[in-house]
């Protein structure tokens, strides 16, 4: 059994300019202690679908479709239910690291509660409990007290912190939403090496969520390319940056500068992808991508794709799926 | 500027509260603009045949004391305290807005200047402050404006200030300071056109206070003078009454609580529907 | 020919006083930064969140005074000159901001937004006259001169860094100051941002200090280079040199952390701790500034300050030259 299965996921929020549609079919899944990306670009639905999984969507908003994790199936759990699920089975860090802490309290304070919550624990048990987190995301007791306040520490340090209260209560799966976009280089490829290790120290999944193609590469196994609210190509990590064939994943991938490539010595231009992405509010018919895709034809206009494979573990929605060799 | 009149309009027909406190308003307002044209009775009029009547068809609210129509009253009252409280919002306006504008671009010690002077304003409980204003200056509705007026200026000055050190910290202000426009261009431009939402939403509410302090003073006889109606001064001398014909302080009791409610209603979903943030969010 | 000189600049900043009598403690945020601009090149300024990298921005732009130092503009120095001088400067040199929410109006109109340097720095210029100008710089920058009437809320990120740009370009400068200008935007709409401003650069022969932690944007678009940290410049010289052999630890230390797109490439990251560094920003400290994270400090450090060493094209500020160039070599 997967630990956690996504099956055909929709989710439309209201909103004052009428309901709109944000993920349209999303299936996924994870097995224990595998590490999924979720790559896109802002608007694409990866955060939403993040958010679904933890029912954390804002209340005017329709799930359709099921969340099973352990084979229950989540989403038609009731508030109460998936209290015990959020913090216990599934850790969550987030972006900013300023807003994520509460200023007021006591980073130990924090920490410990998930613990409060959901383990049955004396306090000696939960500060020694809290004072082994703090080690293990390499915030040494000696020098970083459970009584510090949040403002007290750098960038980097905070989150360390929200790592350590997501995984305080060992969950089964850890969601990473875009947890080093808000940091300098040299902080951002520690507090990585340090998701990655803890995820595999404790058996844990990972569901990694980034924009940027160099941190999926360097911390997951299984990757997913999101546009406009759907999954566009799927797979083995190593598979999927090697030979990606969706005209999309493409796109994205021409458009990074790579490293060693100048405009003064032969290339001039960065490669785009025309157009911009669609408006969530309209309809299309064919495929998502076709407006901006150089490959697309009538097909293509005509009706949407379904993901199909083109290698073993490596799916793609398209019509024309680009083959290398 | 229609364009986004019709869109908070829009907007505002969704929330509950700017409907229920707009509809109070605009009652309230249209019976201050009718005591202009019409009243059921002169309120001038002494009718001491008539007086301490129940309602009925002549006198749909009754009479009080002196005969005079209590309704007629009621209207006549409403003109007064909206004057009061409209000049006192001008004036706090006028003065408050600058100041908060200034010490919000200047910073350092003119800030600071301003800002102290502020809270030393406002250290000083303003309806006590406004009645030993009224009482050094002697009764009056003018009076009465200037004595509330005053105590909107510190709070006007400090809702500004808040707002605008926000928006100096955007970065259009740094377009507009690499264009070369001067501090006090920038206020005008582009920092005051963006606290608008928060002046109104202020206004609204110190209307209210506006219209309670004029009633406050009035019921102090340090109002509204006769032979104008003020609700306040309805109030005071209701007071004698009360016992045997409590009706006399009901109406304009409830005149007062009713508007107050409903520009607090309006003022809440004023700035619901005017921020941007919160409408997004919902 | 050089654009600009910025010649030894300094700014502290003084922060809250510790108690009320006594002096404020001072945060220098700039130590001493030299650099050259030259017409039409485009110049990128590397370093982390806190380095002073935004300041130095300001302050060639003018909207800050530096605390010692001289800003030259065309041999002009920015911060001597009159006010009606310092206003006719400000045509030369504009700027484009990180954030394309931040840095519109949302209640002006494109019209105005765009238009704004105009309203000081090209005062006399007729209203009919003043429309077609914007329109023109729209049509520029890939939007449509229909444009002028919406407001900033009707357009997406990377159609709100146009309008930066056609705002930044309006009076024809021969500088723009891009600060972050393509750091808030997804990948697509970025490559996009940043060819359309090289198109611009190459049209009308700007030249830009492009600000950037991105060092695969900075290495495509830039031609030099300067790195700073934490107020000074560690190393600098042509782009090509520094990401062919970059010489200072904390540029070394960059460029490893750098995630790698390949996923068989493991990022091969030096582990640095970061420590607490308010006593480096006081202009009391003597030594070298990347001290507290370098892998290579002695004693020397410590005590005596790096200076920038080498030749024109590639100049470091560490006291382990030779090792670091037998390092590479």
């Amino acid at each position: 059994m997967k630990l956690l299965e996504i099956k055909n996921l929709y989710v439309t929020i209201d909103t004052l300019d009428g309901p709109l549609q944000i993920i349209k079919g999303v299936d996924f899944s994870i097995e224990k202690g595998e590490r999924l990306g979720i790559v896109g670009e802002s608007g694409c639905g990866k955060s939403i679908t993040s958010l679904a999984i933890m029912a954390l969507l804002p209340d005017k908003s329709k799930v359709k479709g099921q969340i099973l994790l352990n084979g229950e199936e989540i989403n038609l759990f009731n508030k109460e239910q998936m209290c015990r699920i959020r913090g216990d089975k599934i850790g969550m860090i987030f972006q900013e690291p300023m807003t994520a802490l509460n200023p007021v309290k006591t980073i130990g304070d924090q920490i410990a509660e998930s613990l409060i919550l959901h383990r049955n624990m004396k306090k000696r048990q939960i500060i020694h409990e809290v004072e082994q987190l703090l080690e293990s995301v390499d915030l040494p007791v000696e020098r970083f007290g459970l009584n510090l306040y949040p403002h007290q520490l750098s960038g980097g340090q905070r989150q360390r912190v929200m790592i350590a209260m997501a995984i305080a209560c060992k969950p089964d799966i850890l969601i990473a939403d875009e947890p080093t976009t808000a940091l300098d280089v040299t902080v951002q490829q520690q507090i990585l090496e340090l998701i990655k290790e803890l995820a595999i120290k404790f058996g844990m999944s990972l569901i990694m969520i980034s924009h940027d193609l160099g941190v999926i590469a360097q911390t997951t196994q299984k990757v997913m390319i999101m546009y406009a609210g759907q999954v566009m190509e799927q797979g083995e990590t190593s598979q999927v940056f090697k030979h990606m064939s969706h005209p999309y994943t493409q796109g994205l991938f021409a458009a990074i500068p790579k490293p060693g490539s100048s405009r003064l010595e032969g290339k001039k231009r960065l490669s785009t992808i025309p157009g911009s992405v669609p408006d969530p509010k309209s309809t299309v018919q064919g495929c998502i991508f076709a407006p901006r895709c150089s490959f697309s034809d009538d097909i293509c206009r005509k009706s949407p794709p379904e993901q199909s494979d083109i290698a073993p573990g490596h799916n793609v929605r398209c019509f024309h799926p680009v083959m290398e060799d | 500027m229609y364009e986004r009149l019709a869109e908070v309009f829009s907007h505002g027909m969704k929330n509950r509260n700017f409907v229920a406190g707009g509809i109070i308003t605009i009652v309230f307002f249209g019976v201050a603009l009718l005591s202009y044209v019409w009243s059921p009775h002169p309120i001038e009029n002494i009718n001491i045949s008539d007086k301490l009547l129940s309602p009925n068809t002549k006198y749909l609210l009754g009479t009080d004391h002196f005969g005079r129509d209590i309704l007629s009253m009621l209207i006549m009252g409403a003109k007064n305290s909206i004057i009061v409280a409209f000049v006192a919002i001008g004036i706090g306006l006028g003065i408050g807005v600058p100041l908060g504008l200034v010490a919000a671009s200047q910073r350092g010690w003119t800030d600071e200047l301003i800002m102290r002077f502020n809270d030393f304003t406002l250290a000083f409980p303003s309806l006590i402050s406004a009645i030993m204003i009224t009482a050094i200056m002697g009764p009056g509705a003018v009076n009465s404006i200037i004595a509330i007026g005053i105590f909107n200026i510190p709070v006007f000055a400090r809702v500004v200030r808040g707002a605008a050190l926000n928006i100096w910290k955007k970065e259009f202000i740094l377009a507009a300071l690499s264009a070369g426009k001067s501090k006090a261009r920038i206020s005008l431009e582009h920092v005051l056109p963006n606290t608008a939402s928060v002046l109104i939403v202020q206004a609204t509410i110190q209307f209210a206070i506006g219209i309670l302090a004029e009633a406050g003073l009035s019921y102090l006889g340090l109002g509204t003078q006769p032979p104008a109606a003020s609700w306040g001064k309805m109030l005071n001398e209701a007071q004698t009454f009360l016992h045997f014909a409590p009706q006399l302080a009901i109406y304009p009791g409830l005149a007062i609580a009713l508007t107050v409610l409903g520009l607090n209603l309006f003022g809440d979903g004023l700035r619901d529907v005017l921020d941007p943030k919160l409408r997004r969010n919902r | 020919m050089s654009l600009v000189k910025v010649k030894n600049i300094v700014k502290d900043y003084n922060l809250p006083r510790k108690n009320l009598f006594g002096k404020p403690p001072v945060f220098r945020a700039l130590d001493g930064i030299n650099l050259e601009i030259k017409e039409g090149e485009s110049f990128g300024i590397v370093g982390e969140s806190g380095c002073g990298k935004s300041t130095l921005a300001r302050i060639i732009m003018a909207l800050e005074q530096p605390t010692s130092g001289k800003v030259y503009y065309n041999n002009i120095d920015l911060f001597s000159a009159s006010k009606l001088k310092l206003r006719q400067l400000r045509k030369e040199f504009q700027m484009v901001f990180q954030d394309p929410y931040s840095s519109l109006n949302p209640r002006k109109k494109i019209l105005s937004i765009v238009g704004e340097p105009l309203d000081m720095l090209e005062k006399s210029i007729s209203k009919k006259k003043y429309k077609k100008r914007v329109e023109l710089i729209l049509e520029e920058v890939g939007l449509s001169y229909r444009d002028i009437d919406k407001y900033p809320h009707e357009f997406s990120g990377g159609q709100r860094q146009r309008i930066a740009i056609a705002r930044a370009l309006i009076t024809k400068p021969s500088l723009i100051v891009a600060d972050e200008a393509v750091s808030a935007l997804d990948v697509s709409v970025q490559a996009q941002v940043l060819n359309l401003m090289m198109d611009l650069q190459e049209k009308y022969n700007l030249a830009f200090m492009f600000i950037s932690h991105d060092l695969s944007v900075v290495e495509f678009v830039t031609q030099r280079l300067a790195v700073i940290y934490l107020g000074k410049i560690v190393e600098t010289g042509t782009t090509s040199q520094i990401f062919k052999k970059a010489l200072h630890p904390y540029t070394q230390l960059l460029f490893s952390a750098i995630p790698d797109v390949d996923p068989d490439i493991k990022t091969d990251f030096k582990k640095a701790e970061t420590k607490k560094i308010d006593s480096l920003f006081s202009p009391t400290h003597s030594g070298c500034v990347f001290i507290d994270r370098c892998p290579l400090a002695a004693d020397i450090c410590q005590t005596k300050a790096p200076v920038l060493q080498g030749d024109i094209d590639h100049q470091y500020a560490c006291h382990h030259v030779d090792r670091l160039l037998q390092n590479t070599n």
